[in-house]
């Protein structure tokens, strides 16, 4: 670091000469700014010629809005993973633990996985673009994707993102595998350092849209402050939000406040001990103090009045009496299996037999698990445990162990699966080698293995 | 050292500006490192701040409206800086060096150190309103004034960066509480 002495000389020579910085920095903005032209240019002409995508490159990162994920017809599911590199083990590819550059997966009709692509016509082959996935959150109608520039660690299901002015999350109807631009549509900042944050969760699903916070944080003018909460949904292939709610309660002023949304549209605000309900006319309504509203699993939003008598909301926002009630209610993440009208969760060492009556009557039933260990992967009917020298399996179903038993003389280190059905392991063997291996949905054990193409962080089966 | 009583108008000239480095430099650039985690372009940030004062010819009647300039103009200049630039700083020894004898200069204990190096993984604008309000111990209302927001907001900011950043030296089973400034 200089002296004192040299810095006050320095700065004396500096501010000696007032023009050249200016003048320096005019003459690198017009430098910059041709070089993005030419860049641009040549950029632009790449993707146009290279990756059909022309036009739609903007300074930051390619644009994907209105176009689609090429080939979506042949998708029957949706998610994110990465792709090992070199270097990287089998397992620790599969395991999703260690980080690495996050795309968007899709799974087509015979379970293979490749890395999605883009394209302006939903027939067409389309190609990859350079865009790492920062969360996805994925809806009955629709998958909530945000890009990030750079590698990021990825956060499934939920999901903050910013910054704002990036542009960089998407909306994909599932239906149609057009994405949709959700960022753009937000109210512009002129703030550069202005932040916005969008919170998404499986808490702010709606049977034909879906909810979301944002807040926003800069320095440059009031900070902290929630956007408010917004419903998105697409009509007449349009993306289209509207601002249900714009915190003109002041409920965000560092209070501890919750939002969610039911099944038709209503949405709640939690501030404390006092809530609030906000109808899709945007009525809003404050309810008695105390009341502990949960969101079951069918959407539905209840709670207990003070004679300990079950209510609801119904389509309107108004509260109506109620016979089902249930406060259970299961993050898309903790799906293990589904079969039919039963769904089968897995939280807390404890399997959870979900049995649908009709969209609102359900049945929890818990399944023990005869033994559990805190290193497993599931599978589609199976949950693979790794207890040292052991590898088990508990069939989902009955949560007892099964006759499984693969005489493999290993000190495993770690399982996971890959969404197929395979279950990938690590292990040291008697010699102290490292090995990796492969468990197939029929139980073989095989330690000769093709590297795992993908980690799969979260895949979700569309409908 | 120099005795004369720091007079805030007249920064072209050498004394005065030595007098005021010998006062403000290193805590502007732990200011300035502080949003952009970079001890060497701190330092030469700093001196951006005080080229343009001199530059306008800016005078203060009192330090306190000093202080507000040449921290929200030390502020506007760091954020400028990181939103225009994608460089990534090499650590070499001489920067090591620079960091060590600046953060001794300006951190007086080592919990503040601690602090000091836990806030530097969060995001730029948590980093800036704790080290203000932590490290150069500023109130609420000369941050609101350095960052051109009102009171409030500076109360919200605080709360939320304190959040986080006890988030993060609750992994290494340490809570940061105002008493402990």
């Amino acid at each position: 670091m200089k002296t004192n002495s040299e810095r006050a000389n320095e700065v004396l020579k500096r501010a000696s000469q007032p023009c050249t910085k200016t003048e320096t920095a005019k003459n690198k903005r017009w430098i910059t700014i041709l070089s993005c032209c030419l860049a641009s240019v040549i950029v632009v002409t790449s993707i146009g010629l290279g990756l059909g995508l022309g036009g739609v490159f903007n300074s930051d990162f390619i644009s994907l809005d209105k176009m689609y994920l090429a080939n979506f017809a042949n998708y029957s599911a949706i998610g994110a993973g990465s792709q090992p590199g070199a270097n990287e083990s089998v397992v620790s590819a599969a395991s999703g633990d260690s980080s690495g550059d996050a795309f968007l997966l899709s799974v087509d009709k015979e379970g293979k996985i490749e890395r999605a692509r883009y394209a302006k016509n939903p027939n067409d082959n389309g190609k990859e673009i350079p865009m790492n996935v920062s969360g996805l959150q994925h809806f009955e109608n629709y998958t909530v994707v945000g890009f990030s520039g750079w590698s990021v660690n990825p956060n499934y299901p939920a999901f903050e993102i910013g910054p704002y002015y990036k542009k960089m999350t998407y909306v994909i109807d599932n239906h149609t595998g057009k994405l949709y631009s959700l960022q753009s549509l937000l109210p512009k900042t002129n703030y550069p350092d202005k932040e916005i944050v969008i919170t998404i969760s499986d808490k702010f699903e709606s049977y034909d849209c879906f909810y979301f916070f944002t807040e926003s944080y800069g320095i440059s003018e009031a900070n902290l402050t929630v956007d408010g909460l917004w419903r998105a949904y697409v009509e007449n292939d349009q993306l289209k939000i509207e601002q249900v709610y714009d915190d003109t309660l002041g409920l965000t002023d560092g209070h501890n406040v919750t939002y969610f949304s039911d099944r038709y549209g209503n949405s709640f605000i939690i501030d404390n001990n006092i809530s609030y309900v906000i109808n899709r006319e945007s009525k809003l309504n404050r309810l008695d103090d105390d009341l502990k509203l949960v969101r079951s699993l069918n959407g539905e939003v209840y709670f207990k009045n003070a004679q300990q008598k079950a209510q609801k909301f119904d389509e309107n926002g108004n509260v109506v009496d109620t016979e089902f009630y249930s406060e259970t209610f299961f993050y898309k993440k903790d799906l293990i299996k589904k079969d039919g009208k039963t769904n089968y969760y897995l939280k807390n060492e404890t399997i959870y037999k979900i049995t649908w009556e009709d969209d609102i009557k359900f049945t929890t039933e818990p399944i023990e698990i005869e033994r559990s260990e805190e290193i497993y992967a599931t599978t589609k009917d199976y949950i693979y445990f790794c207890a040292n020298k052991i590898i088990y399996r508990v069939v989902i179903t009955t949560g007892k162990i099964d006759d499984f038993r693969p005489s493999v003389p290993y000190y495993f280190t770690s399982i996971s699966s890959d969404n197929l059905g395979n279950v990938w392991f690590t292990a040291i063997n008697s010699d102290m080698d490292n090995v990796t291996g492969k468990i197939d949905n029929d139980g073989n054990v095989t330690t000769t293995i093709t590297p795992n193409e993908f980690r799969v962080y979260y895949i979700n089966p569309l409908n | 050292m120099n005795n004369k009583k720091i007079e805030f108008q007249n920064f072209a000239d050498k004394q005065v500006l030595e007098a005021i480095f010998e006062k403000y430099a290193n805590r502007i650039i732990g200011y300035i490192n502080s949003i952009i985690k970079d001890v060497a372009t701190a330092e030469d940030l700093m001196m951006d701040v005080f080229v343009e004062l001199i530059r306008r010819n800016l005078s203060f009647d009192c330090e306190n409206k000093f202080i507000a300039y040449v921290y929200k103009s030390a502020r506007n200049i760091a954020f400028n800086h990181l939103n225009k630039s994608s460089h990534t700083t090499r650590l070499t020894n001489e920067l090591l060096e620079d960091t060590n004898e600046l953060e001794n200069q300006i951190l007086k204990n080592d919990l503040t150190k601690k602090i000091y190096h836990t806030m530097l993984f969060l995001k730029p604008q948590y980093r800036n309103v704790l080290y203000l309000s932590y490290i150069e111990n500023f109130s609420q209302d000369e941050i609101a004034q350095i960052l051109g927001i009102n009171k409030k907001a500076v109360k919200n900011l605080c709360f939320r960066a304190k959040k986080k950043l006890n988030q993060v030296l609750s992994k290494e089973n340490l809570c940061f509480n105002e008493e402990e400034k």
